[in-house]
């Protein structure tokens, strides 16, 4: 009783929670992120697409601020951008000027989240995405692509806050969903709501989309090491 | 003991000939160059893909290395290989007539089967050779030249074959691609024993296999009810080896394919072979 009590109480405590701006949402993304000057870890990838197929691979990755980036395998393997740190880059370089709006305060995996959705391009697309931000953490626990009226990519990340310095993902996941037929919408005028709605009207479910997805494991990070630019320089 | 002597010997004769050593020149040559062209302009493919799919992925490693290169050299399985080949099958039986040496040949104590069965092993163990050859420099040279890495083969999108699984497939195509070559030398062999000098069945192995991959590619429907039963059909084999899964049920079909296609060559040719009156 008391934990259905306690339950009601935060369901009505969040709901009643007025909206954050955007902009204050990604400050506490753009804050957990800032303690970061560079870092290293390790990842183990798994993809099952059905237009890319790879073994399980390890790929040692070093990045440090603002751009520089380095991995090292053994043989070859493609790493997915967006799964290393999601959305890093679009909220980082604060590219996100257009339209951009809160949906609402809510609870993701027994965490408190923001919704915030706004259009980016994807895939060449105009694209609708949808990330669920953690308060007051910074991180983002899910997000979702749109195109066309279909989920083109679903990211789901686990964090961990690592050597007391940032909360950094240990397990991603992305499922990647390739419409038969992408179609494309130029309404950068409408606003994120308006726009789900006309891509859900738009939708077409007359060919089956082809899907995959994409795992990665991190472990063994190391930030702030004071890695030297160097460093990143190819052999 | 016998037959091996008459192997040894038959051997020793293909080697005399200069044309012989023409298939192992066309590789001596051609493979490396192969290697210099893709260390040099390797990075044209790399930076290719990295144009298609650098938006949303990262590259890491080497795409180019001694294995992407041997995948490329097995393309000269389709002509070039089963040309060289039936240089030499061609001349093991029309050879010995067109030079007059049958008569004393077949006047020695020794059985027509038996000097039949030693020509057609002969030919077969230079075939071997041939594409042992090939793999050594391929992936040995290779090996030293570029290093192993995994293999980014084209199926049905992107696939990677890692390191150790590239090396099976590599011993997979290159078994598959000796039965195919020992086909065409069969073949060459059966065209041998049916005429006078070895012109002749190096142009007819060489209009059959071109021909029927012609009939092969060709998109109707009427060639796509006959095409089953040309053996160029299955001549694609060794790249099934590098698919994932592997096409099993193909792969052992193309081998029986050509296990029965070089039975009947040998067959018919020893039967020719047999009957045939040396007059000169």
């Amino acid at each position: 009783m008391i934990r259905l009590l306690s339950l009601l109480l935060l369901v009505t405590m969040v709901s009643s929670q007025p909206l954050k701006s955007p902009d204050e949402i990604f400050k506490m993304v753009r804050d957990n992120l800032s303690h970061i000057q560079d870092y290293q870890v390790e990842m183990k990838i798994k993809v099952a697409m059905p237009g890319f197929r790879m073994p399980g691979k390890k790929v040692s990755y070093a990045f440090k601020t603002p751009d520089k980036v380095k991995l090292e395998t053994t043989g070859f393997a493609v790493v997915p951008r967006q799964g290393i740190l999601p959305f890093y880059n679009e909220i980082m370089n604060d590219s996100l000027q257009i339209k951009v709006e809160t949906l609402e305060y809510t609870i993701l995996e027994g965490e408190n989240v923001w919704l915030v959705a706004f259009q980016d391009s994807l895939y060449d697309q105009d694209a609708l995405i949808k990330l669920w931000v953690t308060d007051p953490q910074g991180t983002i626990l899910k997000g979702i692509a749109t195109i066309g009226g279909e989920d083109v990519l679903t990211l789901t990340s686990q964090y961990a806050h690592v050597e007391g310095v940032a909360w950094m993902p240990v397990e991603t996941e992305m499922e990647i969903v390739l419409p038969a037929r992408m179609k494309t919408m130029q309404h950068f005028n409408s606003t994120p709501k308006a726009k789900m709605e006309i891509m859900n009207s738009m939708r077409d479910t007359t060919e089956t989309p082809v899907t995959g997805s994409i795992q990665l494991e991190f472990s063994k990070y190391k930030l702030n090491r004071g890695l030297p630019d160097s460093f990143f320089q190819e052999d | 003991m016998m037959i091996f002597t008459l192997i040894r010997n038959e051997l020793f004769k293909i080697f005399s000939y200069w044309r012989t050593y023409m298939s192992y020149f066309f590789i001596l040559l051609l493979v490396p160059l192969f290697f210099w062209g893709f260390s040099v302009g390797g990075s044209n493919i790399e930076r290719q893909l990295t144009n298609a799919m650098g938006n949303h992925f990262l590259m890491v490693g080497k795409l180019v290395n001694a294995f992407t290169v041997a995948y490329f050299v097995l393309n000269f399985l389709w002509i070039h290989i089963p040309f060289l080949i039936a240089l030499v099958g061609g001349d093991v039986l029309a050879g010995e007539e067109a030079a007059g040496t049958y008569r004393v040949y077949l006047t020695r104590p020794v059985s027509r089967w038996k000097i039949f069965l030693s020509k057609s092993i002969a030919t077969l163990l230079y075939t071997l050779s041939v594409i042992l050859f090939l793999g050594i420099m391929s992936i040995g040279v290779g090996a030293i030249w570029m290093g192993l890495g995994d293999l980014v083969v084209l199926q049905d999108g992107i696939l990677v074959l890692p390191a150790g699984t590239a090396a099976i497939r590599f011993a997979l195509a290159y078994g598959l691609s000796f039965l195919n070559m020992s086909l065409v030398a069969t073949l060459a062999i059966f065209f041998s024993a049916m005429v006078k000098n070895a012109v002749g069945p190096v142009i007819g192995t060489m209009a059959i296999v071109i021909i029927f991959f012609a009939i092969s590619s060709l998109p109707l429907d009427f060639f796509e009810t006959i095409r089953p039963f040309f053996f160029t059909t299955y001549f694609d084999s060794w790249t099934k080896a590098f698919y994932d899964p592997i096409p099993w049920d193909y792969l052992w079909l193309s081998t029986w394919t050509a296990l029965l296609h070089i039975a009947l060559f040998l067959g018919g040719a020893f039967l020719i072979f047999k009957r045939k009156d040396i007059l000169s």
